[in-house]
């Protein structure tokens, strides 16, 4: 297992130099220019100089880049282009606000997406199941910024229950972080919990199907062992598989979600970042969205060797 | 050494779940700031304001003069003088409270005493000097609104004088934006003066209780000068860049007060909030090719003017805007210097005109592009479908947003749809209209523009500056250099039952300072 790990961490070092060499050389062919916003309409022409020349606009993109590599393999992301608040701080205050989403998604996803799944698994054709199979394909159809923009209107709006936007951090009170992430999370969830339905579903029903289980009936192990013991624990191959793409995707979602409720996530920040060419930002939410997702990959692959005994390494 | 193949399941899952909320607690762990601990507000007490612009800086000296001046800096900073908003070119006393003239190119300012910056720091002359030579050091993005200015010069503790390159009418307003504000010299060297203000405002920032990008609290100063902010409330401002999002967070109580676009105004309007609203920016096209050397049709006036004519803009007025706008044809609005009552109606809505314009021209088509940012498009969409029934092929190209100024000083379009708030023609004249302003990228030039924009620039009459100036726009409007079609309000919805004094500034804003809650007594507004 630890063998795994350090290859994956090994392997991050050329992963995060491509992303970062190309996430640079993007940024540098979206069009705009950051002494506009800066500087405003009415600027002069030596301002326009004098700023490009303080924050090196000028200098060729490999001097650029250069500059930037040098400085984050000691662990300096730099600082915004607008202020003294560095890339680490901006990117450490919004992350827990999309990882609480993400994972929130993930939770409301997995607690009824799997249940759905399994029940319609091991009913498969009764009417549980057609509901089943429907509600996955109406979940996974519904985007979750339409859903988002739903839910707001009765549970913050009407009865006003839910905050309907902000965000607050579990140290300060448990209790109102999760209130202020329960919508979003319901609203990414969504789609999370139709796809994992209809993943579980598929596996219960191709595992009840194996020989083993057959010779586990005819051995008159009862149902629920059978069940429960045999079939669900190999089931579980593949929906663990989709749960890491689902926690992809759900990162993705929380962007545009986040725009719904308020929220100053990573989404907000990228968006603002993007908005007033500020690089420096942007280059590392790009990084640290990266990292974030290996991080993701290589729990999916320790937990798929923990369900899947021939996937562990020699 | 842990092997998680050796750890039973429950273990494993235990360890997995304990690993998560660890992570996610220590990404909690937000940027702690060594700050003295400041007076809480309960919300009753705040007023909460959801605005879509984003804190970028605290330093007054590198910021710019728009909402990031309105909403956050005038809150702890300031300034020499203040803005008349409802007029644009009269200073208000602030920190100067009365000024004189020796001569044209010498101002001298009689400053306020016993005040107090929140480090403990005397404002005086020399302070203000300091902060003065400090702007012109620094070369901020509005330095050239002061750039009549050379140099400052105690005269005595509390009486500064400004000289001056040439006579500067408007050197005394814009002190009143944020070039004119007073930052404590001893902060001058703080690494963290952006994010950490050191001013004589009203309201200090509470920087250990804000987060940028979601919430900024500030609460009274109690050592203000002016006793009208004695009952100042606290002030939280939610940065809310999503214009439904702040609008729900209205609705469900969140906060009291928001920025919002015309779309958002009329729900929050049909909910019993209250709507102020100021014109403070017009809409239309700029026209960069005024000689033709692109799209040789555009080098006519007359094909020009069919641009005009052709454009219903009421119909756009009550449709994109929701009534929120006006139509008009020039780009001062009234009240304003150079605006010319009888320009209101020039352009009325004749499409039959604007062809007859076009025939005249020997045009029977002809077709342009335009660069449009994406929240723009249904506004120009509009124009689109009225040019395209006289024969106009008005083509929109989608831009990035933060591209057009680019694209504008630029030789790529002929046209170009960047707005401009309601500044004053002394600064618009250099940036658009002049022959070697960079939103004239093809050189356009008017002896008649130049000769009454030199004249009114550096001139002290006020009815010299006014007449130069009606007849300025009223070439620019009848060549359509610029062709306006509305007026377009910015506006703020809040609570009337918890907020009084509400204004928008002159930018997107409300005036902040003006701000009262009803529960208290009403302080008249300072300012």
């Amino acid at each position: 297992m630890l063998k795994l790990l350090a290859a994956r961490i090994v392997g991050l070092v050329p992963l995060l130099l491509i992303v970062s060499f190309l996430t640079f050389l993007m940024l540098h062919l979206v069009p705009g220019d950051i002494r506009d916003i800066v500087l405003g309409v009415d600027a002069t022409p030596e301002q326009y100089e004098e700023l490009g020349d303080k924050l090196g606009l000028d200098d060729p993109f490999v001097i650029q880049y250069g500059r930037w590599l040098f400085k984050a393999v000691q662990g300096d992301l730099g600082t915004s282009a607008y202020n003294s608040q560095t890339v680490v701080d901006a990117v450490l205050d919004t992350l827990p606000v999309t990882l609480s989403l993400t994972f929130g998604g993930m939770l409301v996803g997995v607690l009824i997406g799997v249940p759905a799944g399994v029940w319609a698994g091991l009913h498969r054709g009764s009417l549980v199941d057609r509901a089943a199979v429907l509600g996955a394909t109406v979940g996974q159809a519904l985007p979750n910024f339409w859903i988002a923009i739903i839910l707001v209107i009765p549970f913050a709006l009407w009865w006003q229950l839910l905050p309907a936007t902000g965000f607050t951090p579990p140290t300060e009170s448990v209790v109102e972080w999760l209130r202020s992430v329960a919508l979003a999370s319901v609203a990414l969830g969504t789609s999370a919990s139709a796809a994992l339905a209809r993943q579980t579903r598929g596996a219960v029903i191709d595992v009840l199907a194996t020989d083993y289980i057959r010779t586990a009936r005819a051995k008159g192990l009862p149902e629920r062992t059978v069940t429960f013991r045999h079939a669900l624990k190999n089931a579980a191959v593949p929906i663990v598989t989709t749960i890491g793409f689902q926690v992809n995707g759900l990162l993705g979602g929380a962007l545009i979600v986040e725009q719904v409720f308020g929220l100053n996530g990573f989404g907000s920040l990228a968006i603002e970042a993007v908005r007033t060419q500020n690089i420096p930002i942007m280059q590392g939410v790009v990084m640290m969205g990266t990292l974030v997702i290996v991080a993701v990959n290589i729990a999916v692959d320790v937990a798929y060797s923990y369900v899947n005994p021939r996937m562990r390494p020699a | 050494m842990i092997s998680l193949d050796l750890l039973p399941g429950r273990r494993a899952v235990r360890t997995f779940a304990v690993c998560g909320v660890l992570s996610l607690a220590a990404c909690s762990q937000r940027e702690t700031v060594d700050a003295p601990a400041l007076p809480v507000a309960d919300a009753g007490q705040t007023v909460r304001f959801g605005t879509p612009s984003p804190m970028v800086t605290f330093d007054p000296h590198v910021a710019d003069t728009g909402p990031q001046f309105s909403t956050y800096l005038t809150l702890v900073y300031d300034g020499l003088t203040s803005i008349n908003p409802d007029s644009l070119s009269e200073a208000l006393p602030g920190l100067a409270t009365s000024w004189t003239w020796p001569d044209e190119h010498t101002i001298d300012l009689t400053l306020r005493r016993g005040v107090r910056f929140i480090d403990g720091e005397r404002f005086d002359a020399h302070v203000a000097k300091a902060n003065l030579d400090r702007l012109m050091e620094l070369k901020g993005p509005r330095i050239n609104t002061v750039a009549s200015m050379y140099a400052a010069e105690v005269l005595d503790p509390f009486t500064l004088r400004l000289h001056l390159h040439f006579p500067d009418p408007r050197l005394l307003p814009n002190l009143g934006g944020s070039p004119g504000l007073m930052v404590s010299p001893a902060a001058f060297d703080n690494e963290d003066l952006d994010l950490n203000p050191v001013g004589t405002g009203p309201w200090r920032y509470d920087r250990a209780r804000s987060v940028l990008g979601e919430v900024l609290h500030f609460v009274p100063n109690p050592d203000y000068f002016d006793p009208a902010f004695r009952d100042a409330p606290a002030v939280d401002v939610h940065e809310l860049t999503n214009n439904r999002a702040r609008l729900n967070a209205l609705i469900s109580g969140q906060i009291d007060i928001a920025v919002v676009g015309p779309t958002e105004a009329a729900p929050a309007r049909d909910r019993g909030f209250a709507v102020s609203q100021r014109a403070n920016r017009w809409f239309g096209l700029t026209i960069l090719d005024r000689s033709g050397d692109l799209v040789p049709e555009m080098g006519d006036p007359r094909v020009r003017q069919a641009l005009g004519f052709a454009v219903d803009r009421q119909a756009i007025a009550d449709a994109v805007y929701f009534g929120y706008a006006r139509p008009t044809s020039q780009p001062m609005r009234p009240g304003h210097i150079g605006h010319d009552p009888e320009l209101e109606g020039f352009f009325s809505y004749d499409p039959g005109r604007a062809r007859a314009l076009l025939d005249e021209a020997g045009i029977d088509t002809f077709a342009f592009t335009v660069p449009v940012t994406a929240s723009s498009i249904p506004q120009y969409e509009a124009v689109q479908a009225y040019l395209r029934r006289v024969g106009i092929d008005m083509r929109i190209e989608v831009i990035e947003n933060g591209s057009i100024a680019a694209l504008a000083r630029s030789r790529d379009y002929p046209v170009n749809t960047i707005g401009y708030p309601n500044f004053d023609p002394d600064s618009r004249h250099p940036a658009i209209w002049s022959v070697t302003a960079g939103f004239n990228p093809f050189g356009y030039e008017d002896e008649r523009l130049e000769r009454l924009a030199a004249e009114a620039i550096e001139s002290l009459d006020a009815d010299l500056r006014h007449r130069n100036y009606r007849e300025y726009f009223n070439i620019v409007v009848k060549d359509v250099l610029t062709l306006v079609y509305l007026q377009i309000d910015d506006l703020v919805v809040y609570d009337a039952n918890k907020l009084t004094g509400v204004r928008v500034g002159r930018f997107i804003d409300p005036l902040m300072r003006d701000i009262r809650l009803r529960s208290l007594p009403v302080a008249a507004a300072a300012r």
